[in-house]
Order: structure tokens, then C-alpha cells, then sequence
């Protein structure tokens, strides 16, 4: 087994020669080590690669990345070829970087609303976006808009909770995620609205389905915007991770240790919001990921948020997949892959449950 | 060199003011210690000095610089706070809680130096917590909850620890610890602002003090002159005697305040 560890370089003592490691960090000894993860996380993209209708072995994979590479003695092998790079690599992709990145906000929104049980939409953003979809599946636009408009009211949801926030108390914790929690009623409320109008023969399941959430529907080119949107908003977090997870302790402690609590807080909303509304805008809604994912990530200890989004996102990378696989391996019907992911996380979560005691006071 | 605060005003908004018109001068490298009645404004202007609130009017001078001016990583560079309780919720080890008052000191996107690694690791010498460098924090007893969190402002290496009632709900030996903790660090370069409700802790520690009585100040000067019993029976509005002991067997003598059951 790999043992992957926090970094501490040796420490020499002052005023002496001597070079002494005093600080002893403990080495990270559990399944969820970051290398054991993203190796897993290789492995299982290389395997769904293989998954599908036309039969395509690691062996062939092997030809088409080394034709792909231009590797001497290896010609391109249709259709292999554009059914990998056109219709599953994307898919693929999508999964790995709307699992991670949910997790990744999860585990962000965590940290600074220093509470276990929230996930990324707890701001209001996947009811917002859930509204958006449905007035644009109402209208019968075109599937661009519909994606357009989810994320335009999933942001906006987010906004209106922050400003209502503001309003109640400036920066208090509680108000905001009351506020949240309002916002997304409101939404989950008009929702309903939507459905009860809508055309229950040729409408309302496309509005249900929407809502459920699916990877079956995503054209390559989404695989761009969510790969650029869930870049930029772990960047954002990797550049504050420090600072990030300085907020655990809390507004005043983090104030006066040096961290600017209002702004860092407002980053992490914003880069997280944004991962999380692309994500929703492209697929739906995906639960539970963004919950579970970062506890899993917990288990065994290493609570530095710079070890956690790195965990945090491979897991729900992994999880995200390997659901997408087996939706794809069930030919009889394409169950929604927000469906899937309760199904098979719940249970993999309950297991898990006892190994969770202690990583929150 | 040294805090200054100049007639200093808080109060909540339409709430009649709670400090009124402070003067308080904490010298640099000394021990002050806050005394006064629960409610009479000791933690309001804790938070004030620490940049929490915003006073209504006056000025805080550190250095001569304007706390006003000042970023939370500037002001964080000038005085590290001890709360009595941290609201810390994962179980992070002690060297993780420690290191974390090196963030703000750390460029974007970078991390922790060999120079803040060597910043915890003489911080928790100091407080002899190398020993317990990896425990969980929640795990921990009170007194040594209580060192982690002196031992992260230390980390912080700035020029005034401001403690909140650091020695309270701690058994009789890990208060003396603290506070002897406490003494000692204020012996170096740093200086030391703290709250406290034993008048005994304070003539123990501290050199200075600064009594506040209704949102002012009601005297301030060094220990030994300004904790009589005459000043004391004023702040807390009861009758007070101040005994001083024989000569105790470590050489010391030692001064108890007590406030009186009653006339009869």
C-alpha cells in the first residue's frame, strides 16, 4: 500500500547546527490518499472507455492513443476512434469534472460555513438552475438556451440569497444559509409551478428527466465550458486554500489572525457557485455528491483543507463515474444519473458511517 | 513604543454607548492586565483594540501607526488573540491549529515555509506542547486547549498577545501554568494585554492595570499601586480586603483580594 503523507520539511533549531525534525507529522495511512485516488481515478476512466455497445478492448484502446499519438505503425481505426474521442471520452470527462467539482465545492462550503451537512447547492443554486432549465424547456428553446438560462437563475438564486443575507445580518453564517435555504424554497416552489402548467404529455417529462439529471444528452462542446468554469473556480480555491481553511475557525479567530474573513468567504461562495452552476446548467441535478464526497474524503484524518479539495474532488470524480458506468452498462433503461448516485452513494455513505466518528466535534 | 488608545467611544447603533472616553496607555513588553465587573465593557474593548469592531469615535495607536489604517494581515503582524474558547470544529491536530496562524502571512497560492514550520515548532516549545503536536485538538484537556491556543498566537509572532481571561476555567496549577506561560513570553520582546476577573492573577502577573468601571476607566498604573482595596471595593461595589501572606516556602510572598461575604 502507498503511504502518502503531509509535507513537513525538517526543521533546525535555532542557534544550533543540529538539524531536528521535532515535528513529527503523522503519515496519512488510509484508501484515500491523494495518489491512491487519482490512480484509481486513471484506471476507472480507462475502463469506462471500454464500456458500451461496440465492443472496444484495452487492447484497441491501446492502438487508437498511440495512432492518436502518432506513434510509427499504428493507422487510425474507424469507427473506434470517433466513438472514444466524439461520444465517450466526453461523456467521461463531464463526469470526472462535475463529480469533482462538486465534491471540490462541497468541501469548500464546508470549511467556511463550518458545518458538515452543507452541500453546494445550499445557497439555492441547483433550484434556481432547476428553474431556468424548466421555463426553457416550457418555451421549447433550443437546448443551448435551455443550459443558458439554468445557469443565468442558478447565479442569480445564489445572488439573491447573498443580498438577502446581507440584508438580514451582514455576514453572519446562520443568516446566510437560512437565506439560502429560502431562496432555493422559493425556487423548488415556482418549479412546481412550471410543471403544473406544463403539456404533461411532451413537456413535463422532459422538465422531470431535466431535474433528475443525466450525462446521456451532453454534446462535446459542454465538455469545454465545464472544464474551463471548474479550472477557474478550483483555481480560485487553490490560490486561498490557506485562507480557506484559516475560516474553519471561526470569523473572529480568522480575523485576527490575518485573514481577510468577509472577502475569502465571498471567493469561496463565488468560485464554488460557479463549478456548481455549470455543472447543473450541463447535467441537472446530481445529488448528494457534494456531500458525501468530502466526508469520505475525512475519514483516517488530514482535516487541512489543501489535502481535502485534492481528495475531495477525486472521490467525487470517482463516484460520479463510476454511477455514469453503470447507467451506461444498464441497457434496459437509461436510469438519471442524480438517481444513480443517491442509490449507489447512500449505501457506500451508511457503510462508511461508523469510520466518520470524530472527524466533527 | 506602545498602545495607545485616545479617547476612545462604542456603542451598539442607537444604543447608549458602552466605553465612554477611553485613555489607556499599554506599554510594550509588559504584562496589563483588564480588570472590571462582568458587563463593564473589559471584552468590548478587547474587540475594539483587536479591530472586531469599529469604535464610534477615537483613535487606537499601535507603534504610532492608526489601527484604522491597517489590513487584517498588518494588524495581525502587531497583536495575535487568545480566545478563551476556540470555535474550532474538525479535529485538526495541534501543529495544523498552530500553523494556521501563519496563512495570511503566506503569499496566494503558496505554502508554509521551512521559516513557518520553525515558527510553530518554537511556539510549541515554548509551551511544551511538542509532545502533543499531532493530537487532535478536540481531544485535549482545557489547560492544554488553552496552551494551543496561546502557542498559535505565538506562531504569530507579533508584538502583543491580547488574552481573553486566559487563565479561566482552568484547575488551580494549569492557571499557574498559564499565566506563568504568560509571564515569561512578556519578558522577551512581546507584550502581553489581558482580561481577567481574580485581582490575585493580576497582581501575580501582571505589571500593569487598567480598571474600567461602567465604560471607563477608573484607575490605571502598576499593579502593586492601583489593586488596594479601597479601588477595588469601588469597581465591583462591594466591600473588598487585599491580605498580603508570610514569606511561603518557594521564597515568595503572595497578595489574596477577597471580597467580603457580608456586614454582619
Amino acid at each position: 500500500m502507498l503511504f502518502v503523507f503531509n509535507y513537513c520539511p525538517p526543521i533546525e533549531k535555532k542557534g544550533s547546527s543540529l538539524s531536528l525534525n521535532l515535528i513529527n507529522i503523522k503519515k496519512h495511512r488510509y484508501f484515500n490518499g491523494p495518489i491512491i485516488l487519482f490512480i484509481t481515478l486513471t484506471l476507472l476512466i480507462l475502463f469506462s472507455m471500454t464500456l458500451g455497445r461496440q465492443e472496444i478492448g484495452f487492447r484497441r484502446l491501446g492502438t487508437i492513443f498511440l495512432s492518436v499519438l502518432g506513434v510509427n505503425g499504428f493507422e487510425p481505426e474507424e469507427p473506434y476512434q470517433s466513438i472514444i474521442f466524439l461520444a465517450r471520452l466526453p461523456r467521461i470527462l463531464l463526469a470526472v469534472l462535475i463529480g469533482g467539482g462538486l465534491a471540490a465545492s462541497g468541501a469548500a462550503f464546508q470549511t467556511i460555513f463550518r458545518n458538515p451537512l452543507v452541500s453546494p447547492d445550499i445557497l439555492g443554486v441547483s433550484a434556481g438552475a432547476g428553474f431556468g432549465a424548466a421555463l426553457g424547456l416550457i418555451y421549447r428553446l433550443s437546448w443551448w438556451w435551455v443550459e443558458l438560462l439554468a445557469l443565468g437563475f442558478g447565479l442569480l438564486a445564489v445572488l439573491l440569497t447573498l443580498i438577502l443575507a446581507r440584508m438580514a445580518a451582514r455576514t453572519d453564517i446562520t443568516a446566510t444559509l437560512l437565506s439560502g435555504i429560502a431562496i432555493a424554497a422559493l425556487f423548488s416552489a415556482l418549479i412546481g409551478v412550471l410543471k403544473t402548467l406544463a403539456d404533461p404529455w411532451n413537456v413535463l417529462p422532459s422538465i422531470v428527466f431535466w431535474l433528475l439529471g443525466s450525462l446521456g444528452r451532453s454534446a462535446p462542446a459542454d465538455v469545454l465550458t465545464v472544464l474551463s468554469a471548474t479550472l477557474l473556480g478550483l483555481g480560485l480555491m487553490g490560490l486561498y486554500r490557506y485562507r480557506i481553511e484559516a475560516l474553519s475557525a471561526g470569523d473572529d479567530e480568522a480575523k485576527t489572525m490575518g485573514i481577510e474573513a468577509n472577502k475569502v468567504r465571498l471567493i469561496a461562495v463565488g468560485a464554488a457557485t460557479l463549478i456548481t452552476a455549470v455543472g447543473v446548467s450541463v447535467c441537472g441535478i446530481v445529488g448528494w455528491i457534494g456531500l458525501i464526497a468530502p466526508h469520505l474524503a475525512r475519514i483516517g484524518g488530514g482535516y487541512s483543507f489543501n489535502l481535502l479539495l485534492i481528495r475531495s474532488f477525486a472521490i467525487g470524480a470517482i463516484l460520479t463515474l463510476a454511477a455514469d458506468d453503470l447507467i451506461r452498462t444498464v441497457e434496459a433503461a437509461e436510469l438519471p444519473l442524480g438517481v444513480m448516485t443517491s442509490l449507489a452513494g447512500a449505501p457506500i455513505f451508511i457503510i462508511l458511517l461508523p469510520r466518520l466518528r470524530g472527524s466533527w466535534r | 513604543m506602545s498602545l495607545i488608545i485616545n479617547d476612545l467611544c462604542f456603542g451598539y447603533s442607537k444604543k447608549p454607548p458602552i466605553l465612554k472616553n477611553l485613555e489607556i496607555v499599554i506599554p510594550k513588553g509588559q504584562v496589563t492586565a483588564l480588570l472590571g465587573a462582568n458587563g463593564a465593557g473589559k471584552t468590548t474593548l478587547l474587540r475594539l483594540i483587536l479591530g472586531l469592531l469599529a469604535p464610534r469615535r477615537g483613535t487606537i495607536f499601535f507603534n504610532d501607526i492608526e489601527l484604522n489604517h491597517l489590513t487584517a494581515a498588518q494588524r495581525a503582524r502587531f497583536m495575535a488573540y487568545v480566545p478563551q474558547f476556540s470555535e474550532l470544529i474538525l479535529p485538526n491536530s495541534v501543529a495544523e491549529i498552530v500553523l494556521a496562524s501563519r496563512f495570511s502571512q503566506l503569499g496566494l497560492g503558496r505554502a508554509p515555509k521551512k521559516a513557518d514550520w520553525a515558527a510553530v515548532n518554537e511556539a510549541l516549545e515554548l509551551t511544551g506542547l511538542l509532545p502533543l503536536a499531532n493530537r487532535p485538538f478536540v481531544e485535549l484537556s482545557g489547560g492544554e486547549k488553552r496552551k494551543v491556543l496561546i502557542a498559535r498566537a505565538l506562531a504569530q509572532q507579533s508584538e502583543l498577545l491580547v488574552l481573553d481571561e486566559p487563565a479561566a476555567n482552568l484547575d488551580p496549577v494549569s492557571r499557574l501554568d498559564c499565566l506563568k506561560t504568560i509571564r515569561s513570553l512578556a519578558q522577551g520582546s512581546q507584550g502581553a494585554l489581558m482580561t481577567t476577573h481574580f485581582p490575585d492573577q493580576a497582581l501575580l502577573v501582571s505589571d500593569r492595570v487598567v480598571l474600567i468601571k461602567d465604560g471607563v476607566v477608573f484607575a490605571q498604573g502598576a499593579s502593586e499601586t492601583v489593586l488596594t482595596a479601597q479601588n477595588l471595593s469601588a469597581i465591583y461595589d462591594r466591600p473588598f480586603e487585599v491580605i498580603e501572606t508570610k514569606k511561603l516556602s518557594d521564597g515568595r510572598t503572595y497578595k489574596v483580594c477577597l471580597p467580603l461575604w457580608g456586614e454582619k
